[in-house]
């Protein structure tokens, strides 16, 4: 058994595919945190969020081959799992309807309501830095989309904005998000630049 | 020029995809792009990088969460089987997709069957005049699936003349435009009718499901023959002309996969001998309805007489 502090994204897939149990603590370690919040900030539901991570661990578990490390991080494969699952359960969940009628009430009532889903909460440094860059429409769409786990056409009634309009808003928020956090000096892993 | 239309539309949508923010008929389109379009599938990988920024927290999980994982992963020795190689074939499908540019082929254009590349693009009976005037092989991939059989079949669901629609499916693609042109038949009033093979591996519970599709659009479905795996590929289109009703056929060796049909060798006859399609007719009575076709006949069919009429 090797130290698995230091191992690498691919080597830890590798030891797990091992069934090496310590492999998939370390995994747990580093991102277990993370994956947790994410999914309790969509579905706001802490037993949800937690089964929610024994969903994505454990299929890391079973199949560590569907993380592909020449494309990403693990930490944004397990985020990417724990986030479509969280939307999934959402958007299947009779309490989706509720969530969508307070939504549209906070629409009507004041716009810039909406910004209870606000990033700040939990982040810091480079990464505020980079969020506070942002054009507010582009950050408003970003976070109804991602902690919301709204659809862009959900978002675009909740901004009152075009949906089109909403849809470039959210890929050219990543983008500038993107370009933000490197030259913070991040480095950006995932798909070549050119 | 609508590929370029629809990398152009679909890459618009890759912000939102990322974040699973589109609905699940966008995620499909996505989808099927993605597969083809190394570019937009690392723009993706980017938006997720960000996205995970996004999500950074210093918190760790609950506790206790963990012991509940482990838990979870103890196998006994007994349910622990070696070995050597891969469980089923459907492990194979997923090689070739990872890296390896450099080793992969460039892409196959196939052309379109000389007979077929002066047609009005716009009069669906144009195809029909073209197998009158004598058979038309085509050979896959070479050939274009898209401008020949799939034509064949989509002009059939379009022309008004077209009476009848028969047609066998083994394995056909997700969103195939060959269902789509059969839902449209049936919409318009023509006769559908379908044999869906239901033990086609890898595509049974796809196939059960075009099956009740079709058979919403007003189609009759029948699903596969007791005891055999029907394989043949065959299709029937009957068309009211002035001097009576004339039946053109596709029988082909390769299935009505819009997919497969660029990947696959495979070679197809589009004729209206009437002899051929007569027995075509009766070949399909067989299949939907259990009135066996007379043999032998001008096709040889297995079970009946394609072993004993085969050359030895």
């Amino acid at each position: 058994m090797g130290p698995l502090r230091d191992a690498s994204d691919a080597a830890l897939a590798v030891a797990i595919g091992r069934w090496r149990e310590d492999a998939l603590a370390e995994a747990f370690r580093r991102h277990a945190g993370s994956v947790y919040a994410l999914a309790q900030r969509v579905l706001r539901d802490r037993a949800g969020a937690e089964e929610i991570v024994q969903e994505v661990f454990l299929r890391l578990w079973h199949a560590p081959d569907r993380f592909d490390a020449e494309r990403g991080t693990m930490r944004a494969y397990l985020l990417a799992q724990a986030h479509g699952r969280s939307v999934d359960r959402l958007r299947a969940d009779a309490s989706r309807r509720r969530r969508e009628e307070r939504d549209a009430a906070r629409t009507v009532s004041a716009s810039s309501d909406v910004e209870v889903e606000v990033m700040d909460l939990t982040v810091a440094g480079q990464l505020k830095e980079a969020v506070s860059a942002l054009p507010v429409e582009e950050r408003r769409a970003i976070e109804l989309a991602y902690f919301g786990g709204h659809t862009y056409r959900e978002v675009a009634v909740l901004l009152a904005a075009p949906e089109g309009t909403v849809k470039s808003r959210i890929r050219s928020g990543l983008k500038r998000l993107r370009a933000g956090l490197t030259d913070a000096g991040l480095e950006m892993v995932g798909g070549s630049d050119s | 020029l609508s590929e370029i239309d629809s990398h152009e539309e679909l890459q618009e949508l890759l912000g939102a995809y990322a974040l699973d923010a589109v609905d699940a008929d966008e995620r499909g389109r996505v989808e099927d792009h993605l597969r083809g379009c190394a570019r937009c599938r690392a723009e993706v990988e980017q938006h997720r990088e960000v996205a995970a920024q996004l999500a950074y927290t210093g918190a760790d999980a609950p506790d206790g969460l963990w012991r509940r994982i482990a838990a979870q992963l103890d196998a006994a020795p007994a349910d622990v089987i070696a070995t050597p190689g891969l469980l089923s074939l459907g492990d194979l499908m997923e090689l070739p997709v990872v890296g390896h540019a450099g080793q992969r082929d460039p892409p196959h254009e196939p052309v379109t069957h000389p007979r077929l590349r002066d047609l009005d693009r716009t009069d669906p009976s144009a195809i029909f005049g073209e197998i009158r005037r004598g058979d038309i092989l085509v050979h896959l991939p070479y050939h274009s699936f898209d401008t020949s059989i799939l034509r064949f079949l989509q002009s059939a669901a379009a022309d008004p003349a077209v009476l009848a629609i028969k047609l066998t499916i083994y394995r056909t693609g997700r969103r195939s435009p060959i269902i789509q042109a059969l839902k449209e038949a049936a919409r318009r009033g023509k006769q559908v009718a379908v044999l869906v093979e239901i033990t086609a591996r890898f595509d049974e519970a796809p196939n059960i499901s075009w099956g009740k599709e079709l058979e919403k659009a007003g189609a009759h479905v029948a699903y596969g023959v007791e005891r055999v795996k029907t394989h043949v590929k065959l299709a029937l289109v009957v068309r009211q002309e002035p001097d009576g009703i004339r039946r053109y056929v596709h029988v082909g060796t390769g299935n009505y996969h819009e997919g497969t049909a660029r990947l696959y060798e495979d070679l197809g006859l589009l004729s209206a001998d009437p002899e051929l399609a007569a027995h075509a007719a009766a070949v399909f009575n067989e299949l939907t309805a259990g009135i066996p076709a007379p043999t032998p006949g001008k096709l040889l069919v297995a079970p009946h007489d394609l072993a004993s009429g085969s050359p030895h």
